[in-house]
């Protein structure tokens, strides 16, 4: 079987705008949370369905069963709670609870460890599926090729957060319709933000249908993020090329574009994610920021604040506080912990271990720092010594960005390279 | 009318109580950062003399659900 068509995030971005434009007229039509909803999981299988049919199939099974788990965690862990002498319903819902983590985990983790294994069980199996489903569904399938379940770390990420939620109490019982939305919610398919199930719920008064000023700002918010992705990022794009040709370069150059190149990085993510929030307004939905000026920031731990915000605010609910970051003893470690896993969402890679570590480092230097700073009465608020703080923290994430993209020894190579040793 | 719980918020995360109210989470006030949660959660604890768990400390997302987990655990708060 071969598969031969690239995916290209742009030209899904550019199919979502359409469809996003196309459906604003039928959320009249559509004013009931059902209808609503299937009109939003349609149109989420359509345009996963435009990277590759297969990929629909899997994130369709995928969503079932993050659905399942949902409800039997809510089920045991509401016994557990109306219940509180029985002992067993407690441990019961506890097991389920790691069960749904654990089985939520399964596809994304198989995939960063053993990538083409997943990547094959998908393009085989969800074809095959295809096959039984549609014939022509599964010709055109048979023309698409896909790399990675695109979208799975952001998929997996959601879920997780909707089960420890329900185990929380925070969120109730969803009845499929309602999961499936969430999972298949378009805007943020791809590229996310994570967002968390409150942005879109019914329970956040959602009207129904976009006012005036969601019009509008999500307009103006949609075309920003496409004139960033579309436009600035190809002014920026040259840079790229400094992580494979920065020998023979000399030191300057390659600092150069080495700041260049994490401008590009910002404003090309930036930029999906502002396609993704106005996207998401122009239909009424107001999505939380994702990113808050993370180059200004005047520490690493602002710099956290305003970077890939729904991730680390992800990390900070569930891998932070669990790990006992409120606890004084096991702060430090849980800082390390969670800086580590943020890395390696990314990706599994000795290069990924590196910079959590890198980070965590920053983070806990910088609170061993601001306790110094408050000790000893030391303030920073003069213009100056603000700039410095920005320079600094700049300088110390902007080092960091080549472990992003480079394998290790790649990286080091590079790194001997910027500092001038030959 | 005095709000046990808005004070104690108010003098942790160094924020004027009267701009402080149960929809007031880490979302939305950038005081409440995870060093100054976890000043919250010694204060709370040692306020209100009672012992918080992990999962009773990962509900906290909003001082309304601190309100209520506190509540449950029996403080009239």
């Amino acid at each position: 079987m071969k598969f031969n068509l690239d995916y290209n995030s742009a030209s899904f971005f550019v199919d979502l705008l359409a469809l996003t434009l196309l459906i604003i007229p039928l959320l009249w039509v559509f004013r009931k949370p059902l209808a609503r909803h299937i009109l939003y999981i349609f149109s989420g299988i359509y345009l996963l369905s435009f990277i590759a049919p297969r990929l629909a199939v899997f994130y369709l099974f995928y969503w079932l069963i993050v659905s399942a788990l949902q409800r039997a965690v809510y089920i045991t862990e509401h016994k557990a709670v109306s219940q509180p002498d029985n002992l067993s319903a407690a441990v019961v819902s506890r097991l389920v609870f790691w069960c749904a983590i654990i089985l939520t985990l399964i596809p994304m983790l198989y995939w960063k460890i053993d990538e083409w294994s997943l990547v094959t069980f998908i393009n085989l199996h969800a074809n095959d599926t295809l096959a039984l489903l549609n014939k022509t569904i599964w010709e055109i399938d048979l023309t698409r090729n896909i790399y990675a379940p695109i979208g799975l770390s952001f998929a997996t990420f959601r879920a997780l957060d909707l089960i420890i939620k329900t185990y929380l109490g925070l969120i109730g019982k969803l009845s499929v319709d309602r999961l499936l939305f969430y999972g298949f919610f378009p805007p943020v398919l791809v590229v996310g933000p994570i967002i968390e199930y409150e942005e879109i719920s019914d329970k956040n008064d959602h009207p129904g249908v976009p006012a005036p000023d969601d019009l509008l700002n999500g307009g103006f918010r949609t075309a920003w993020g496409f004139f960033k992705v579309l436009f600035l990022t190809s002014l920026l794009q040259p840079s790229t090329m400094i992580l494979s040709h920065y020998q023979g370069q000399d030191v300057l150059t390659i600092w150069i574009y080495l700041f260049v190149y994490t401008w590009f990085f910002y404003i090309n993510f930036s930029g999906y994610s502002d396609i993704a929030i106005g996207l998401a307004r122009l239909h009424g939905y107001k999505l939380k920021e994702n990113f808050n000026n993370p180059f200004f920031a005047r520490n690493v731990v602002e710099f956290w604040s305003g970077w890939h915000i729904s991730l680390y605010r992800f990390a900070r609910r569930n891998i932070f506080v669990p790990l006992g970051g409120y606890r004084k003893e096991k702060h430090i470690f849980a800082i390390a912990c969670t800086m580590v896993a943020i890395a390696l969402w990314h990706s599994l890679s000795p290069s990924m271990v590196v910079y959590g570590f890198y980070h965590a480092a920053g983070v806990i230097a910088n609170r061993h720092f601001s306790e110094w700073r408050t000790k000893k009465g030391i303030k920073l608020d003069h213009p100056l010594a603000q700039a410095l703080c920005i320079f600094v923290t700049y300088l110390f994430v902007g080092f960091a960005f080549p472990l992003i993209t480079l394998p290790l020894g790649t990286a080091m190579s590079f790194y001997a390279a910027l500092l001038g040793i030959t | 009318m005095s709000d046990a719980l808005l004070n104690l918020f108010a003098d942790v995360l160094e924020v004027d109580a009267s701009k402080l109210n149960d929809n007031t989470s880490p979302d939305n006030t950038s005081q409440w950062d995870s060093l100054a949660a976890m000043g919250l959660v010694v204060a709370i604890e040692e306020k209100f003399g009672i012992q918080l768990n992990t999962k009773e400390i990962m509900k906290m997302t909003s001082i309304g659900l601190a309100r209520e987990t506190l509540r449950a655990k029996g403080v009239a708060v």
